[in-house]
C-alpha cells in the first residue's frame, strides 16, 4: 500500500492535443480515490500515467515519497482492471489469476493457496477452472478483480471497470468492489464517467474536465458545495438546473430576463450579479417547485414563467421537463400532479436552495441548501 | 421477383455446368493417372481408363516424385519457419509502434510485388560466388526473402485486431517482454500466424522460377521435378498424373479455407 | 498561473528526462523488434541487385570464355535497338491489357452469378478457386495434356464435331491465345474472390431499398452494384497487373515462348538470354528495364485508380 502524489501532472499527445493540464492531487494511503470526468476529461490519461501505460510529459509520480515516472508498470508494482478486454482469452480463470504470481517465480503450492483465497473472497471459486470466453460479463470482471487482487499491490487502478455491464449487476458489483477495498485497505483509483459510482463507492473524488482539475473532494462536499458550475451540472443523479440572467433592473435590481422572459429574483439575488448585470443561478431539480396560473407563489421565492415540455410519472416521484425560452430545466416533485403538454406554468426556487455562480467565471459564489457560503477551491489555488 | 424456384435452379445448373467446364482439364489429368502407358497415346483418348491402375504412382514416386516431395518439405517448411520467426517481432513493432498505412507497411508489402525473373540474375550470378548454387539454404534464403513481406504484413494486419488491453494486463501484471510475447501475443495471435504460415508454405511448394534457375541436380522440388520429366517428346503423362495428384491435390482441400481467408481479408483492407 | 512557467523551467528540466527516456527506450525497442526482418530484406534485396546491376554495365557472358569488360550502357541500348524486346513487351502488354480486363469481367459474371445464388455460395466459391490453389507447373501440364492435338481430349471431341481445330500452343496464330486464356483461366478466381468480399461488404438494406424504390435489375447493377464495387475492382486490377508481369511458368510448360518468338514475354526473354543463351550482361539489363517497366506501369495505374475514384466520388455529391 502506498500514498500517492502527483506533481504538476501534464500530458500532451503530439503537438496538438493537452489531455493533461497540471494536475497536483494526494491520495492517502488506503483510501479509495475517484477520478470523474466526461469522455476527453484527461481522467484515463491520468490513470495510465499512474500505472506507467504511458510515459508522462512532464511533472512527477511519487509513491510513499520515491518518484516511479521512469519506472515501467512491473516495477511500480501497480495491478489494473481494464474497462472490457482484460482477460486472457485462452487462459482459464485460474490461470488468468495466477499469472501476476507466475511470471514473478512464485512456488507452485502458494500461487494455488493465493488464487483460492481470493476466489473466494469474490464468489468466484466454482467458475475459476473455466476459460474466460465461457463466462460472462460480469464473470469475467470479477476474475480480472481477483488476478488484480492477488498479490498485494502498491496501487490499484480500475478503468472504468464496471462501465460495460448491464444495471443491476453494476450496482451489485460497485457494492462488492467497496466492501473489498475496505477489507483489504488497499489504495485505489478508480476512472469512471458515472457520477452514481463515484458517489457511492470513493472517499474522496477528483472532477475533471478538458484536463484540469475542477474540484476535489469528498462525495458530499462535491455534491452540497460544487466549485463551479460545470461541476454541479454534472455532479448528481440529476443535473443541477442554471438559469442565466440578463438586464438586471427594477426596483431594487428584482426583475431580470431569462432567455426573453421576464423573472422576479429573490432578494439575496442582485448582490451576484456582475457589473454589467448578468446573474447564473442554480438549483437542484428537487428544489424546483411548479405552480400553476392563479396559484400563488411564496414571497421572496425565484419566480420564472416557463411551460411543460413533458411530465413522467416514476414511482411516487413526478420528474417533469420544462422549457424556458430555449432552455430546458427539470422539476422533481414529491407528489403526483396532473400536467398537460405545454401547459404554461411559473418555476420557483426558494432563495435558500439557490446557488449563484459567476457569470463570467462559473466560478460558484454561493452555496444553495446543504452549504455556507465559503471560498471555492479554484480560488484558493486550483 | 425474378428469385423463383426456377431461377434459382437454373442458376444452380448454370453454375455447376461452369464448374464442370473450368475442372475439365484437372479432371482429364485425374483420369490420365490411372490410365497405363499404352492407353496415353490413343486417339481418339479412352476417357474412362481401359484397365485402370495404381502403377504410376509407385514408379512416379521412384523416378523422383518422393525426392521431389522430399526436398520441397524440406525447403518449404523452413522457409516458412524463418519467415515466421523474423517475422512475428517485425510484425508486432509495426503493427503498434506505426501508421497502419504507412511508409513502411507499403514498402515491405511492396517487395512482395516484384516479380521473381528480376532478381533471379542477381542471385544466380551471388550464388555461384558464394558456393550457394544447388543447395537447400540457397533457396530457404530466397523462398524467405520471397515470403517474408507477406508474412509481416498479414501477421500485423491481424495483431491490429488483437486490443492493446491484453498487453497491457500482461505488462501490469509484470510480465518480461519474452513472456509478453510467449504468454499473449503468440497464442492470441495463432490463427492469424496459422493463416501466414500456410500461405507462405503454398507459395514456397508451388514456386517454379527459382528452383530451375538455383538448383541443379542435388535439390530437385517437386515443380522442378515435374518439369525436368517434362523434357521427353512423349512425356508418360500417368506418372506426370500421378505425382501431380499426390503431391499438390492436398492443397486443393484447402481452397475452402483459402476462400474464406481472402474474402475477409479484402472486405478488411477495403476499410 | 503567475509563477508556472518559471516553475515549468525549474522543476520541469530534471523531470522531462523520465518522458524523454521512455520514449527512447520505446523507439529502441521497435528498431529491435524490427531488425532482424529488415536486415535480412536490405541484404536479400541489396546483395543480388548489386550484382544485378554490375552484369548489366559489363559483357558478362558465362558461355564465352572472354574477360569481362565493362561496356556502359551498350546492353541497354542493344536490347532497346532490338526487334524481340519490343515484341516480348508486347506480349507482356497482352498479359497486362488484355488478359486481366479479360479476367477481371468474368470474375464479375462469376461473383454475381454465385451471389445470386441463395444456397451453397462457399460451396462453389471454394472450387472455383482451385484453378489459383494450383502450381502453375500443374496447370501447365493440365492443359499441354488436354490441349494435344493429337491425344488431347478437346480436338478429339472437336474432330468428333466434323470440325478441324488448330493445334492450339503448337500453332504460330493459336499459341498466344492459348496462353492467354490459360492465365485468365487460372486467376480469374482471384478477381472473382475479391469482388465476391465487395458484394459481400453492400448491405441487404441497399438492395431492398432499391427494390422499394422501383429500381430494375440493371438500373440497380448499374447504379448501386458497380460504383460500390469500384474499390474492388481497382484493386483486382492493380494486383492482377503487377502479377501480369510474373506470368513465366505456364509459358515454359506450353510453349517454350513459341513457336517462334510468337509467346515470348519480357519474363521468358530475360530467362531465355540468362539461362539459355548466358549472356548475363544483357540479361541484367532487361531485368533492370523490366523493372523500370512495371514501377512506371503501376504507377499510372495507380494515378489513373486515384483520378477515377476521385470522379466517383465527385458523380456521387
Amino acid at each position: 500500500m502506498a500514498k500517492v502524489e502527483l506533481r504538476n501532472l501534464q500530458k500532451r499527445y503530439g503537438d496538438t492535443v493537452h489531455a493533461v493540464r497540471d494536475v497536483n492531487l494526494e491520495i492517502a494511503d488506503g483510501e479509495f480515490f475517484g477520478l470523474l470526468g466526461p469522455s476527453g476529461s484527461g481522467k484515463t490519461s491520468v490513470l495510465r500515467m499512474l500505472a506507467g501505460l504511458e510515459a508522462v510529459s512532464e511533472g512527477d509520480i511519487l509513491f510513499d515519497g520515491a518518484s516511479v515516472v521512469a519506472r515501467s508498470p512491473q516495477e511500480r508494482n501497480i495491478a489494473m482492471v481494464f474497462e472490457q478486454n482484460a482477460l486472457y482469452p485462452h487462459m482459464t480463470g485460474r490461470q488468468n489469476i495466477a499469472y501476476p504470481l507466475k511470471v514473478r517465480g512464485t512456488p507452485k503450492d502458494e500461487m494455488k493457496r493465493l488464487v483460492d483465497d481470493v476466489a473466494e473472497m469474490l464468489n468466484i471459486a466454482h467458475l475459476i477452472d473455466r476459460k474466460a470466453a465461457q463466462m460472462s460479463g460480469g464473470q469475467q470482471q470479477r476474475v480480472a478483480i481477483a488476478r488484480a487482487l492477488v498479490r498485494r499491490p502498491n496501487l490499484l487502478c480500475l478503468d472504468e471497470p464496471i462501465a460495460h455491464l448491464d444495471t443491476l449487476l453494476r450496482a451489485r458489483l460497485r457494492g462488492e468492489l467497496k466492501r473489498l477495498q475496505r477489507a483489504l485497505g488497499m489504495t485505489s483509483v478508480i476512472v469512471t464517467h458515472d457520477p452514481v459510482e463515484a458517489m457511492t463507492m470513493t472517499d474522496r473524488l477528483a472532477v475533471m474536465r478538458d484536463g484540469r482539475l475542477q474540484q476535489v473532494g469528498t462525495p458530499d462536499e462535491i455534491h452540497d458545495r460544487p466549485a463551479n458550475a460545470f461541476v454541479a451540472q454534472f455532479f448528481g443523479v440529476h443535473s443541477m438546473n442554471l438559469f442565466p440572467f440578463e438586464g438586471l433592473s427594477g426596483p431594487d435590481g428584482r426583475v431580470a430576463r431569462c432567455q426573453g422572459q421576464e423573472a422576479l429574483l429573490p432578494e439575496m439575488a442582485q448582490r451576484f450579479a456582475s457589473a454589467d448585470g448578468r446573474l447564473l443561478l442554480g438549483c437542484r431539480p428537487g428544489a424546483l417547485r411548479l405552480r400553476r396560473a392563479g396559484e400563488a407563489a411564496p414571497e421572496g421565492a425565484l419566480r420564472l414563467p416557463g411551460k411543460v415540455y413533458v411530465a413522467e410519472q416514476i414511482g411516487d416521484e413526478m420528474l417533469v421537463t420544462l422549457q424556458v425560452g430555449e432552455l430546458s430545466a427539470t422539476a422533481l416533485l414529491p407528489e403526483r400532479q396532473a400536467f398537460g403538454i405545454d401547459e404554461p406554468v411559473t418555476l420557483t426556487v426558494d432563495a435558500a436552495a439557490l446557488y449563484a455562480f459567476d457569470p463570467g467565471s462559473e466560478a460558484t459564489l454561493h452555496f444553495g441548501t446543504g452549504g455556507e457560503p465559503g471560498v471555492p477551491l479554484h480560488a484558493a489555488g486550483l | 421477383m425474378t428469385r423463383t424456384a426456377w431461377g434459382e435452379a437454373g442458376r444452380h445448373a448454370l453454375l455447376i455446368i461452369l464448374l464442370l467446364a473450368m475442372l475439365a482439364p484437372l479432371l482429364w489429368l485425374l483420369l490420365t493417372a490411372f490410365k497405363p502407358y499404352e492407353e496415353l497415346f490413343r486417339s481418339p483418348p479412352t476417357i474412362w481408363p481401359d484397365a485402370p491402375t495404381l502403377r504410376n504412382f509407385s514408379e512416379g514416386w521412384a523416378i523422383g516424385g518422393g525426392k521431389g516431395i522430399v526436398d520441397s518439405l524440406i525447403v518449404s517448411t523452413l522457409s516458412t519457419a524463418i519467415c515466421l520467426v523474423l517475422g512475428f517481432p517485425a510484425a508486432y513493432a509495426l503493427a503498434r509502434r506505426f501508421p497502419p498505412h504507412g511508409q513502411l507497411s507499403f514498402t515491405i508489402l511492396s517487395l512482395r510485388m516484384l516479380p521473381p525473373i528480376v532478381p533471379v540474375i542477381g542471385f544466380y550470378l551471388l550464388y555461384q560466388k558464394l558456393s550457394l548454387f544447388d543447395t537447400y539454404a540457397g533457396l530457404i534464403l530466397v523462398y524467405t526473402f520471397m515470403n517474408l513481406p507477406l508474412v509481416v504484413w498479414l501477421l500485423a494486419e491481424f495483431m491490429r485486431q488483437i486490443p492493446r488491453s491484453f498487453e497491457e494486463a500482461a505488462r501490469v501484471d509484470g510480465a518480461s517482454w519474452f513472456q509478453l510475447f510467449r504468454d499473449v501475443l503468440l497464442p492470441l495471435s495463432l490463427p492469424g500466424v496459422a493463416t501466414a504460415g500456410i500461405l507462405a508454405m503454398i507459395f514456397a511448394w508451388n514456386e517454379f522460377l527459382f528452383a530451375l534457375v538455383l538448383t541443379g541436380d542435388d535439390v530437385i522440388t517437386l515443380p522442378k521435378a515435374l518439369a525436368s520429366f517434362f523434357l521427353f517428346q512423349q512425356p508418360n503423362w500417368g506418372q506426370l498424373g500421378a505425382i501431380g495428384i499426390v503431391a499438390f491435390g492436398p492443397l486443393l482441400l484447402l481452397s475452402y479455407y483459402m476462400q474464406k481467408l481472402l474474402i475477409r481479408s479484402f472486405t478488411i483492407t477495403q476499410r | 498561473m503567475v509563477a508556472s512557467p518559471d516553475n515549468a523551467m525549474l522543476a520541469g528540466s530534471p523531470r522531462r528526462r523520465p518522458a524523454d527516456a521512455a520514449r527512447r527506450a520505446e523507439r529502441r525497442s521497435t528498431w529491435l523488434l524490427l531488425a532482424p526482418a529488415i536486415a535480412f530484406l536490405v541484404v536479400m534485396a541489396v546483395w543480388p541487385f548489386a550484382y544485378l546491376l554490375y552484369a548489366s554495365f559489363t559483357s558478362y557472358q558465362l558461355a564465352v570464355p572472354i574477360p569481362i569488360e565493362f561496356v556502359g550502357i551498350d546492353n541497354f541500348t542493344r536490347l532497346l535497338q532490338g526487334e524481340r524486346f519490343w515484341s516480348s513487351l508486347g506480349i507482356t502488354a497482352i498479359f497486362a491489357l488484355v488478359a486481366v480486363p479479360l479476367q477481371i469481367a468474368v470474375g464479375l459474371g462469376l461473383a454475381l452469378l454465385i451471389n445470386s445464388v441463395a444456397r451453397a455460395r462457399e460451396f462453389y466459391a471454394s472450387l472455383f478457386l482451385i484453378p489459383m490453389m494450383l502450381a502453375p507447373i500443374v496447370v501447365g501440364f493440365a492443359w499441354n495434356l488436354f490441349l494435344n492435338p493429337i491425344y488431347g481430349p478437346l480436338n478429339s471431341a472437336l474432330r468428333g464435331m466434323e470440325l478441324s481445330p488448330p493445334a492450339w500452343a503448337q500453332s504460330p496464330d493459336w499459341a498466344l491465345p492459348t496462353i492467354v486464356l490459360v492465365d485468365i483461366w487460372q486467376w480469374t478466381p482471384l478477381v472473382m474472390v475479391i469482388l465476391l468480399a465487395g458484394l459481400r461488404a453492400i448491405p441487404a438494406t441497399v438492395f431492398e431499398a432499391a427494390r422499394v424504390d422501383g429500381s430494375t435489375p440493371r438500373q440497380t447493377f448499374r447504379n448501386i452494384v458497380l460504383p460500390m464495387l469500384a474499390p474492388y475492382i481497382v484493386v483486382a486490377f492493380v494486383l492482377r497487373f503487377i502479377d501480369s508481369f510474373k506470368v513465366f511458368d505456364v509459358i515454359y510448360i506450353l510453349t517454350r515462348g513459341g513457336p517462334g518468338t510468337s509467346t515470348q514475354n519480357l519474363a521468358y526473354y530475360t530467362y531465355d538470354l540468362g539461362f539459355n543463351r548466358f549472356e548475363f550482361g544483357a540479361a541484367g539489363a532487361l531485368s533492370i528495364i523490366q523493372l523500370v517497366v512495371l514501377i512506371v506501369g503501376t504507377s499510372l495505374i495507380l494515378a489513373a485508380a486515384r483520378r477515377g475514384a476521385g470522379g466517383m466520388e465527385g458523380r456521387r455529391s
